[in-house]
């Protein structure tokens, strides 16, 4: 059966699929392979028909055929993601962008260096139920913007990594500041622990603000390369 | 002994210059031309291109873009700037490996 030109890169994507390789990303890179490879197998051996071309091409992947590429990908991607949302985080330590971190905390410093020490829980329990607050919203409206994703990305799959990890220290920070006002309000908070509460908030907004920077990146850059899976 | 595994140590530094020199490659065209390249004593299996391809992307190396060529859809692979500057290391790296390994048996040519 002869197979319409257009619909050649479908098939192999189907071909993909069928052989463990749910992304489309990498479906679009292994079936324009397999088409090249299977153009060339037919130019060398005219009467070798589509099927058997195409499991000659397969064989060559070896016995494990895509696995070994999809781990390779997914574990690259995974790095590179890593390595994009540090470099992100890392610019609010470097100039300018340090400025608007150095604000940040001497206002939080400021804020309870004028308190009593009996009044410091407050700001700090407001603020950091504030900043989970944000981290959450800007997270559900990045995640609305994803929903427009049709097809599944292995350029997009790693966008959730070090997300558990600012949650779980702002939910530890409200919950330690939480249970100290409710087990004393009046309990001192000194300057030294204040301070050291003040960097920690700063430091899980830098990594929310990094997060969702990365987010939008991500998105613009999947959008651009892979219009299809925006489809 | 299989000449193939004494490219293999070197692939990374030849799909660099490939790359380098051309601009920019798809992957089959990598393999198809290091094939053609080193008159096929290397064939470069796709188990082994594409994790290396994905590696030097992961490492900021190399950048992709897609494009739609002939009724499908292609990936492109070309150098950074940082590859571009990688690619002029390991090919002195390389020199001096081979120079190395000209001394080594000029040397035990020489015991003989």
């Amino acid at each position: 059966m002869e197979i319409r030109p257009d619909e050649v890169q479908v098939q192999l994507m189907d071909f993909c699929k069928k052989h463990f390789v749910h992304y489309h990303d990498l479906q679009l890179e292994l079936s324009d392979h397999l088409w090249s490879a299977i153009e060339t197998e037919q130019a060398q051996n005219p009467k070798l028909s589509w099927d058997q071309a195409l499991q000659t091409v397969y064989g060559r992947f070896g016995i494990f055929g895509f696995a070994h590429i999809v781990r390779a990908k997914e574990s690259a991607m995974e790095n590179a993601a890593a390595k994009a949302k540090r470099k992100l985080f890392w610019e609010y330590f470097t100039l300018p962008k340090i400025t608007l971190t150095a604000c940040l905390w001497l206002s939080l410093f400021t804020l309870g260096y004028w308190a009593a020490p009996e009044q410091r829980s407050l700001p700090i329990l407001l603020l950091s139920l504030v900043v989970l607050a944000w981290a959450w919203w800007t997270q559900y409206q990045q995640e609305k913007k994803f929903k427009g994703q049709k097809l599944p990305l292995l350029l997009t799959a790693s966008r959730y990594t070090g997300i558990p990890a600012v949650g779980m220290v702002l939910q530890l920070v409200v919950q330690s500041r939480f249970f100290a006002a409710w087990t004393n309000l009046a309990q001192p908070f000194h300057l030294g622990p204040y301070a050291l509460y003040c960097s920690l908030l700063v430091l899980c907004f830098v990594a929310v603000k990094a997060q969702d920077q990365f987010s939008e990146n991500l998105y613009h850059k999947a959008k651009q390369s892979y219009p299809l899976a925006f489809a | 002994m299989n000449k193939s595994s004494l490219y293999k140590g070197c692939l990374e530094s030849i799909v660099l210059r490939l790359l380098k020199e051309q601009g920019r490659m798809y992957g089959y065209q990598i393999t198809q031309e290091v094939k053609h390249l080193t008159a096929g004593e290397l064939k470069i299996t796709e188990g082994a291109l594409y994790p290396l391809l994905h590696k030097l992307e992961e490492q900021g190396l190399l950048q992709t873009s897609t494009e739609k060529v002939e009724n499908r859809i292609r990936k492109y692979y070309a150098l950074t700037p940082a590859g571009k500057k990688e690619s002029s290391k390991a090919l002195v790296e390389l020199k001096q490996f081979v120079q190395q390994l000209e001394n080594i048996f000029k040397l035990q040519t020489a015991w003989k």
